[in-house]
């Protein structure tokens, strides 16, 4: 009745890796890595916004069934800390995290890099196709994340500042 | 993830009945249900004490069956649990939609969208 799914991320690798379990948390760096906090993003000291490196989750099967999977949505369960925001976008092609496919900082506060959308509390769509659940892998598109900081955070430096948790829901027939 | 709240058994215009659990126990997917031929989209409860529901499948309607599921990960402590998942069924047809949208608690919603508030 029901395919097990898990929110897998993907990244350290150069090609598309097999996704690890992102259940352990995320971390928004400057580095491709799921945890690392060797490369913070640095807080805009004047009006201006800085963003992380991708991060890209997906759903991934783990247990196939007869079934499949679409409406792929993602939303926050609240609002970040003023001077905090999330953006996302679908991408059906892995890509490397790099300072490369960093979305480039911003002379605004509070900005939104193109081609990416604020996180909100409403669902949004990443990927709505309807994609079989009877194989074990990533089901569906990438769901790319990255945070923006900008000039009025006024929380201070740290490597567990918190953020409202991430929903992803689908539809599975 | 909890055990589901309901299984689906589609009625067809022979009086023949697909369900979603074959007669080996294996399930089946809502896109094994000949949409042409359902006249009605019966929803069992799996723990016996909730309500059946029938939605009834008009000519020229396609019955509709879904489970939205959701995950919730808290993106700094790493826990990470299956939130809830609801079970959805209706009829879609050019005259209209109409959707049965039911919680993990039972409330029952009726509705016109496949995205009710």
């Amino acid at each position: 009745m029901a395919a097990t799914v898990r929110i897998s991320y993907y990244g350290g690798s150069a090609s598309e890796p097999a996704g690890v379990d992102a259940e352990g948390g995320v971390k928004f760096n400057r580095e491709d890595s799921l945890t690392g906090t060797s490369a913070p993003i640095p807080i805009p000291t004047t009006t201006g916004t800085n963003f992380s490196w991708i991060k890209q989750l997906a759903l991934e099967v783990t247990s196939g069934d007869s079934t499949t999977i679409s409406n792929r949505k993602v939303f926050l369960s609240g609002t970040p800390t003023a001077g905090l925001k999330l953006h996302f976008k679908g991408a059906s092609a892995y890509d490397q995290a790099d300072a490369d496919n960093m979305p480039e900082a911003s002379g605004s506060d509070g900005a939104t890099p193109s081609g990416y959308t604020p996180l909100t509390t409403s669902p949004q769509s990443y990927h709505d196709n309807a994609v079989s659940a009877s194989s074990t892998g990533r089901n569906g598109d990438f769901c790319v994340l990255v945070l923006g900081v900008d000039s009025t955070y006024s929380g201070g430096a740290g490597s567990n500042i918190a953020l409202p948790d991430l929903k992803i829901s689908y539809d599975e027939a | 993830m909890p055990q589901e709240r309901y299984t689906w058994a589609a009625h067809y215009d022979d009086g023949s009945v697909h369900p979603e659990i074959d007669a080996a126990g294996r399930s089946r997917g809502f896109t094994t249900v000949d949409a042409g031929r359902c006249i009605a989209l019966e929803l069992t409860p799996t723990d016996g004490t909730a309500p059946r529901v029938l939605v009834d499948v008009r000519p020229g309607e396609r019955p509709v069956f879904f489970r939205r599921r959701t995950y919730r990960l808290e993106l700094g402590s790493g826990q990470s649990r299956h939130e809830q998942t609801l079970t959805v069924a209706g009829t879609e047809g050019e005259t209209g939609s109409r959707y049965v949208f039911i919680t993990e608690d039972g409330t029952v919603v009726l509705t016109s969208t496949r995205e009710p508030v």
